[in-house]
Parts: structure tokens; C-alpha cells; sequence
């Protein structure tokens, strides 16, 4: 439940803030200037505010459409993502956003058009070239999808422009618009995985395994390309054992033809968001193992982390081509410490 | 522990009653009464003196950023029920026109409104808002001691178009605050709640202190000893620490057999984790 939503004053007549607030009929609202003042002063702990974290209606006034960072992708040449979301209702403990940001409210950019103009002016500057862009990178692509329809939005804009591939990453089940409506080649549903024992200690508030199979099984069924992400892979001793029969449950939902891209990659953050994360939650046994610092990142040692990539790898390509395998790549290595 | 501001004597009466409050003992600038997990300082009116309480209150008890605050007082409005009571969810200076936020952190009865603080007494009650005195001084200033969900501003109403705050006198604004004493328990008890919370996660681990005072660790020893202990805390709580370490005294040595423990334990994750 949300109990408040903040307003942008500039954007209180906006009819997406209308139809917004109408599905939020229990939420108290609040009129703000821009939201950094509710999202970003320094006096807010995240942890607590995740309790009660509210909603966001905002203008986002340039950067709609960034370059992803090097190695990301799904086999395109030109990778980008967008953010008309961030945060994300799931309490994830291995997420990055912790580290990042101050607040746990999430924010929406209510001016999708916006995005979608900044997303032509990408294809133009490639023409004649594919390009794809991530739309769950600083947030849940489908999570809010009753409250927000940018998903909805986002299809009707994608299906017009056939070189320009979408990415949705989620965790969420909300998946009736893609059910609704006819499914195309270039937009890819892209599910989030950790096997069942990890997810129930990591991932507060997200959908079981099961329930987000089910889901992943509707979509495919309905014919939209689908991804399958793995990533973080977390640690635990039996953790080939846990994923291969992550991996074999998949594989009885979806067959290996529907799968558009799978991807993997170890557990990693940013060394300053691991510091802010392990103050946040000093009492989580994932960030108390031995991590050690790779190229600005804090890992798993680096013998462990070759070792998950390698044999989760080897699993996942029981089932899929090399072609539709994307892991992450691995930070070079620095001094460990 | 929950740090209460009032601006008048008469709205801090009813709270040190039911409460039962005691006054400090030393000599302070400002009125400070206390119990075991509430502090109450009354300020004057004003945004100045409420800063300056709040402050003070601060700097000769002390503590961490783990302390809820709570400021408690009357208000005009211009449309709202005398006696009715509301948390502030945005805070502006009608002078300067600064703004804040208090985040949605309680669940409680009382719903939450604009608050508007002013420096003179507001006759007009312009907009549909709250007009008060004190919480532009209240809250930016023990939002640099505590983090924002444990500082909230509880306002009941006074006066108003219909009732001109020159009517009120103590009497009846000791009356007003003790009719909204039971919403003022439910704020306390959940700002006293979310404190603990969050006092938990500043706390420091077992066996620090014992091994700070009984051995030589620098500065710098000392905070990578806190976080060895956070490790062990979270990986294996019950477990003794390592029979290496006795008979070392050198901070920087028992660092280094804690760390290699550490990192000798299985990493199991908690609640759902298959253990190692």
C-alpha cells in the first residue's frame, strides 16, 4: 500500500497524474516543488523508510536516455537504458539501489512521450541499425504497472518502431497488458531468478518462484520473446545444486525455442553502496561472507566468483544455444582487499 | 528514547502528567524534564527558541541519530474543528519559504496536512493549512541529529476564524492537548518504537566494548574490529570468538585472527538459506 503521493506542482494537471492518483484513492497527497526535495535530503534512513515508502509523480527534465555501461547487453550493438522509474516497491537485500539512493520512496517520470522523443532521436542517430534500450535498470519495469501503464505506453511506441528492441526486467506478475494485447518480436520480457531458498531470504516482498513462472508461462505462451535472468548468482555452499534446479524449473515452464536471452552474473556492488547497504543492514549474512574488491566492486573472492559463473553457465547451457547467452562480464582484477 | 518540544509551559503539563515526567535536576536555560525514555524540553514561542531548545536538549544529553523527536502544540486553521489534531507532512517557512517533508513513517489515527509556520501570530488563516510558530525551527534543526522518520510534528487545533487565539488562555490549552493525549501515546509509542529499530542497527556488537577497553586498538583498529564483530553477529552469533586470541593484546593481531575466522565460516544466508 501506498500511503502518500507526492506531486510535482508543475505537473498537477497532468492527466497521467489524474489517472494515477484515481487508482490511489487511500493515498494522502502532498504538493512538492521538485522531488528531490522529498527524495533526496540527507537526514532519511533508508531501511526505515522502506516500511512506508511513498510515491513520487514527477517531470524528468533531461537524460531520459543513457548508454549502458560496458558489457551490457543482450547481443545488440547499441545498448541503452532509460529510468522513468526509480526505486522499486521489492525489497531485494542484494540491490543496488539501497547503496544509492537516500530515499526508498520511488519516483515516476510521468512524461513518457518525452522519453519515447528522446528514444527516436537514439534510432536516428543510428540509422538503419537496431538499438536496444533497458527500461529496468533503476527499477522494476513491470511492478507498477497497475498504478503506472508505462509498460502499456511503452509496447504501443515499440511496436511502431521495429529497430528499436525493448527490454522489460521484472519480478513482478503484473503482466495483463502484455497478455491484452498482440504480441512483436522486439520487445523482450525479461524475468529475474534466484532459486527459491535464496529469494525467500533475499527478496522481500517479491513473488515466489512459482508465481513468477506462472507468469513467465503466460507471456511466453502469448508469443512475446522472452529473457531469463540470473543475476545476482548468490552464494551458498550447495548453490550448483540450488540452480540447477532453478534452471530445470524453468525449463519445464518455458521451452528453450521461447527463450529470446539468458543472462547471468555474480553478486557485486559498487564499493560505496556495499558500505552503505552493510551499515544499513549490519546483521545480513550476505554482505558478512568474504567479499573481496574488484575494479571498484566488492565480490565474492575472485576463485569463487569464476567457479559460480563457470559451472552455473555450464548448466544454464544444457538448455540454451550459445547464441542466446549473455553473462556478465567480469570486473578485471585488483588488489584484493 | 523519545525527545518532546513544546513551546508553552501549558501544552507541556498535560504531557508531563501522563507521562509523568520529571524535572531535571541541574540549572538549564530552558525548562527539561524527563523519565526513562522521554525527554521534554519546553522552548518559548517562536522558530529561534524552538531551534535553540532543541539543540540545547541535544548537545547536554546526547546520543546518536537513533533518537525519535516529537514537537507537540497549538495551531490555527481555518477550516478544521477546534480540539482536532494532525501531523505535519510539509513543513514551510512562510518567511523564507523553505519547505520540508516529514516522512509517512506512523500509522496512526491522525491524518497528516500542511503545516505552515509563521512569525507573527496568523490572523488571516489564508490557506488551508496549519499556522504555528515553532516547527521551521523544530525541524531542520533535529534533523541534524536524527534521521527524518523519527521527527514528526503533532499540531492541535486552537483557533481560527471563529475563535481568536488572543481568547486562549493556559487553562485552555492544557485542556486542548490533554483531550488528544491518547493520539499523542499512539505518536510516542511508535516514534519510541522506530527508535529502537533503529538503535539496534547502531548498536554495537558483542563483545566490543569488552575487547576495546581490555586491549590497544587504534582509531582505525577499533572500526574494523566493530565491523569483524557485525560479520561474526550476522554469520554466527553463538559462536565463541576464536581460541587464538587469548593472551593477545595488540589490536591490529586480534583483527587479523578474527578476520581469518571470518572468512573461514560457511556463508549461509538466514531465514530461507539452506545452512551450510
Amino acid at each position: 500500500m501506498i500511503p502518500t503521493l507526492y506531486i510535482e506542482e508543475e505537473i498537477a494537471g497532468h492527466p497521467r497524474v489524474q489517472t494515477i492518483a484515481s487508482r490511489l484513492p487511500k493515498a494522502e497527497q502532498v504538493a512538492c516543488g521538485r522531488y528531490g526535495e522529498v527524495f533526496n535530503p540527507k537526514a532519511q534512513s533508508f531501511r526505515l523508510q522502506k516500511a512506508r515508502s511513498a510515491l513520487i509523480l514527477a517531470r524528468k527534465h533531461s537524460g531520459f536516455v543513457l548508454p549502458t555501461p560496458e558489457g551490457y547487453g543482450i547481443g545488440g550493438e547499441n545498448n541503452y537504458y532509460f529510468s522513468h522509474l526509480l526505486n522499486c516497491p521489492y525489497d531485494c537485500r542484494y540491490c543496488f539501489l539501497q547503496g544509492m539512493y537516500r530515499s526508498a520512496h520511488q519516483v515516476l517520470f510521468v512524461n513518457y512521450e518525452d522519453f519515447f522523443a528522446a528514444i527516436e532521436a537514439i534510432l536516428a542517430q543510428h540509422p538503419g541499425e537496431d538499438c536496444t534500450f533497458f527500461s529496468g535498470y533503476d527499477g522494476d519495469s513491470l511492478a507498477f504497472e497497475g498504478i503506472t501503464g508505462f509498460a502499456a505506453a511503452a509496447l504501443a511506441f515499440f511496436r511502431r518502431h521495429p529497430r528499436a528492441w525493448l527490454e522489460l526486467r521484472t519480478k513482478s506478475t503484473h503482466v495483463a497488458p502484455l497478455l491484452e494485447v498482440e504480441p512483436f518480436p522486439n520487445a523482450v520480457v525479461a524475468f529475474s531468478f534466484t532459486p527459491e531458498e535464496i529469494s525467500a531470504a533475499l527478496e522481500h516482498g517479491v513473488p515466489s518462484v512459482e508465481r513468477r513462472l506462472r507468469a513467465l508461462a503466460q507471456v511466453a505462451q502469448r508469443g512475446w520473446p522472452v529473457g531469463l535472468r540470473f543475476d545476482p548468482l548468490i552464494y551458498q555452499e550447495d548453490f550448483l545444486h540450488q540452480y540447477e534446479g532453478l534452471f530445470r524449473r524453468v525449463f519445464e515452464t518455458v521451452s528453450p525455442e521461447q527463450v529470446h536471452s539468458a543472462s547471468l552474473g555474480p553478486f557485486r556492488l559498487p564499493t560505496g553502496f556495499f558500505k552503505t547497504v552493510r551499515r544499513l543492514y549490519p546483521e545480513e549474512p550476505l554482505f558478512a561472507g568474504q567479499m573481496e574488491k574488484h575494479g571498484g566492486m566488492v565480490s565474492y573472492p575472485r576463485a569463487l566468483e569464476e567457479e559460480m559463473v563457470s559451472r552455473c553457465s555450464e548448466a544454464l547451457l544444457r538448455y540454451i544455444s550459445p547464441e542466446a547467452f549473455f553473462p556478465c562480464p567480469l570486473p578485471e582484477p585488483t588488489n584484493a582487499s | 528514547m523519545l525527545r518532546i518540544l513544546t513551546a508553552l509551559a501549558s501544552e507541556a503539563r498535560p504531557i508531563l502528567d501522563h507521562f509523568r515526567l520529571r524535572a531535571m535536576r541541574a540549572e538549564h536555560p530552558f525548562r527539561l524534564y524527563e523519565s526513562s525514555d522521554i525527554q521534554l524540553v519546553v522552548s518559548g514561542i517562536g522558530k529561534v527558541p524552538a531551534a535553540a531548545a532543541a539543540a540545547y536538549l541535544q548537545a547536554s544529553t546526547g546520543g546518536g541519530r537513533q533518537h525519535a523527536w516529537l514537537n507537540v502544540g497549538i495551531a490555527g486553521h481555518p477550516s478544521l474543528a477546534l480540539g482536532e489534531a494532525r501531523l505535519a507532512n510539509k513543513i514551510v517557512d512562510f518567511a523564507t519559504g523553505k519547505v520540508w517533508y516529514p516522512p509517512p513513517s506512523l500509522v496512526t489515527g491522525l491524518e497528516r496536512t500542511l503545516v505552515t509556520c509563521v512569525d507573527r501570530v496568523e490572523k488571516n488563516y489564508a490557506a488551508s493549512s496549519l499556522y504555528e510558530m515553532e516547527t521551521a525551527g523544530f525541524y531542520p534543526t533535529v534533523c541534524r541529529f536524527s534521521t527524518a522518520e523519527l521527527v514528526q510534528c503533532l499540531k492541535i487545533v486552537s483557533d481560527g476564524p471563529e475563535q481568536a487565539p488572543e481568547s486562549l488562555n493556559a487553562a485552555a490549552v492544557d485542556a486542548l492537548v490533554r483531550a488528544q493525549l491518547p493520539a499523542i501515546q499512539e505518536v510516542a509509542e511508535q516514534l519510541l518504537f522506530l527508535s529502537a529499530e533503529a538503535r539496534r542497527a547502531e548498536e554495537p556488537p558483542a563483545d566490543h566494548s569488552r575487547l576495546v577497553q581490555a586491549h590497544r586498538f587504534t582509531r582505525s583498529e577499533e572500526r574494523i574490529l566493530r565491523l569483524l564483530l557485525e560479520r561474526r553477529g550476522a554469520l554466527a552469533p553463538d559462536a565463541p570468538l576464536p581460541a587464538e586470541l587469548t593472551g593477545i593484546t595488540r589490536g591490529s593481531e586480534i583483527n587479523k585472527i578474527l578476520e581469518n575466522w571470518l572468512n573461514s565460516l560457511p556463508m549461509a544466508l538466514r531465514g530461507g538459506g539452506k545452512p551450510a
